[in-house]
């Protein structure tokens, strides 16, 4: 799909997406930000392509095939329909679910542990196979290759307690890029 | 060290697996064996030469691990792979996992051997040498680990029809008349130009999308310790320099009006299209239409149709 040529917002895409999986059974689906091209016709947008945009659709295509979530899971956390383009989707939906973190590693479900964002599906079958004959610890996590900065305030295991971290007011602001200075020239 | 191994450089894992078994069924220790040939401040014995008492098994995985792990760069990789060994038959920890600290450590180390081996299979650049009969081609490439054993069999797949010869600083593959031969590696042989090169170039200039730069994908996919044998990485700084003031000149031209689709539209028609007939029945006239943009206009809209809208045209 070509993204970004006319007004579309992303959860309408997100939607298109899952009818062409479900319905026509199609294996992948392509996201491709509109690239202006020489003498374009004057209704197309000649802008920058929004490469960061369709990076966060492949991203959110990745939660609708692999992680068990539906467009509309995806869609609470995104603003007035389009992804959040400073943070994943998956931690934009997390931070909108503080309810159901901070997951116990060693006893969550398989499906709960794919929604704990900075865990990919490697990491989480690898903690699957794991604590079949041991108790994971903090350090485990480490060497397993999941990205605890991101997952730290989302779980809880032997080694490691969020406390107050996973409700805390800051919570976003701390994965969001520091606000830039706009030119004021 | 009471006991030191030297491997040889081709069919290294065979000759590994050789002597760790001999090593395991005596149950020698891990920390009493030098790989790398030095034997310390004592003089080192060779291992024995017949298998000692002790069996053991090890899963499949192992092996599989130890097959790429074992063309890795790093001198410490056979003293690794028999420490693995070792735990396994022990049944300490689980160095097949990604949570015990050396099954981490291996497995990482066979993921940049296979990743090594990817992209070999695309950045090696042949060039084409003189010959009768059967095309020659010879290539040069520097890999990060002892790759080209492992990595050649696609290459005997895929150019099965010709001869061809991959030299790198530590192996040189030769493929002669459907046979492959490892020699010795060496210095960087002289290559004659090769006119597809340019042509390969001119292609990959042309590909280049300036409004769509991504550094940083860009180096993950094409890592710059492989750029100084590809020839059209030469042109990347130019094209990178000159991106950003393409995508402006082109913002700036905007678009020009299809001459067609601007003209104006057809005059009304203004005398009636049927009159009646003395028997009283309506006839319509054919009558002559004023000259009117309409015929340019549809041909231009057939011309923009993308072409496989052809195909969905009805008879009606």
């Amino acid at each position: 799909m070509i993204i970004g040529a006319d007004g579309t917002d992303d959860v309408t895409i997100l939607k298109s997406s899952t009818r062409l999986y479900a319905g026509y059974k199609l294996r992948r689906v392509y996201y491709s930000a509109f690239s202006p091209i020489p003498d374009a016709s004057s209704v197309l947008p000649l802008v920058q392509p929004p490469l960061l945009r369709e990076h966060r659709l492949y991203q959110a295509d990745w939660l609708l095939r692999f992680y068990g979530f539906s467009a509309e899971e995806i869609a609470t956390g995104t603003n007035a329909g389009h992804l959040d383009l400073e943070i994943d989707p998956k931690l934009a939906w997390a931070l909108q679910h503080r309810g159901l973190f901070p997951v116990e590693v060693n006893r969550a479900g398989r499906d709960m542990l794919l929604r704990v964002p900075g865990f990919g599906t490697r990491t989480v079958d690898r903690i699957v196979t794991e604590r079949r004959t041991r108790s994971m610890r903090y350090e485990d996590l480490v060497r397993m290759g999941a990205l605890m900065k991101k997952a730290r305030p989302f779980i809880t295991l032997p080694g490691w307690s969020p406390g107050g971290l996973t409700d805390s007011a800051d919570l976003r602001a701390r994965f969001a890029p520091p606000p830039e200075q706009l030119s004021l020239l | 060290m009471s006991y030191t191994v030297t491997l040889p450089g081709r069919g290294t894992f065979d000759a590994w697996r050789e002597a760790a078994r001999i090593a395991i069924s005596h149950r020698i220790p891990p920390d009493e064996i030098s790989w790398t040939g030095g034997g310390g401040l004592f003089a080192a014995a060779p291992l024995p030469d017949t298998p000692g008492p002790h069996q053991t098994r090890v899963p499949g995985g192992f092996l599989k691990l130890a097959g790429s792990v074992i063309w890795h760069s790093a001198p410490e990789r056979t003293a690794l792979l028999y420490r693995a060994l070792w735990q396994l038959d022990r049944r300490q920890g689980d160095p097949l996992s990604q949570a015990d600290p050396l099954g981490r450590r291996l497995n990482l180390m066979a993921k940049s051997v296979g990743r090594d081996i990817h992209k070999m299979h695309a950045f090696v650049r042949f060039r084409e040498l003189p010959s009768e009969g059967r095309r020659r081609f010879a290539a040069w490439f520097e890999p990060e680990h002892d790759t080209l054993e492992p990595g050649s069999s696609f290459f005997v797949k895929r150019f099965a029809d010709m001869d061809w010869m991959i030299a790198t600083p530590g192996l040189t593959a030769r493929f002669e008349a459907g046979r492959l031969t490892f020699h010795n590696g060496g210095a960087r042989p002289d290559l004659p130009e090769d006119a597809s090169e340019s042509l390969w170039a001119t292609y990959f200039a042309n590909i280049f999308n300036p409004s769509r730069v991504k550094l940083d994908a860009m180096r993950s996919e094409m890592p710059k310790k492989y750029w100084k044998n590809l020839p059209e990485t030469r042109l990347i700084p130019d094209m990178l320099r000159d991106a950003e003031a393409r995508v402006e000149r082109m913002r700036e031209a905007a678009a020009t009006p299809c001459p067609a689709l601007e003209q104006p539209p057809c005059p009304p028609a203004t005398a009636p299209r049927c009159q009646p007939r003395p028997n009283g029945r309506k006839q319509w006239v054919k009558r002559a239409r004023p000259p009117c943009n309409a015929d340019a206009v549809a041909s231009a809209r057939r011309q923009h149709r993308p072409s496989g809208a052809k195909g969905s045209r009805r008879h009606v």
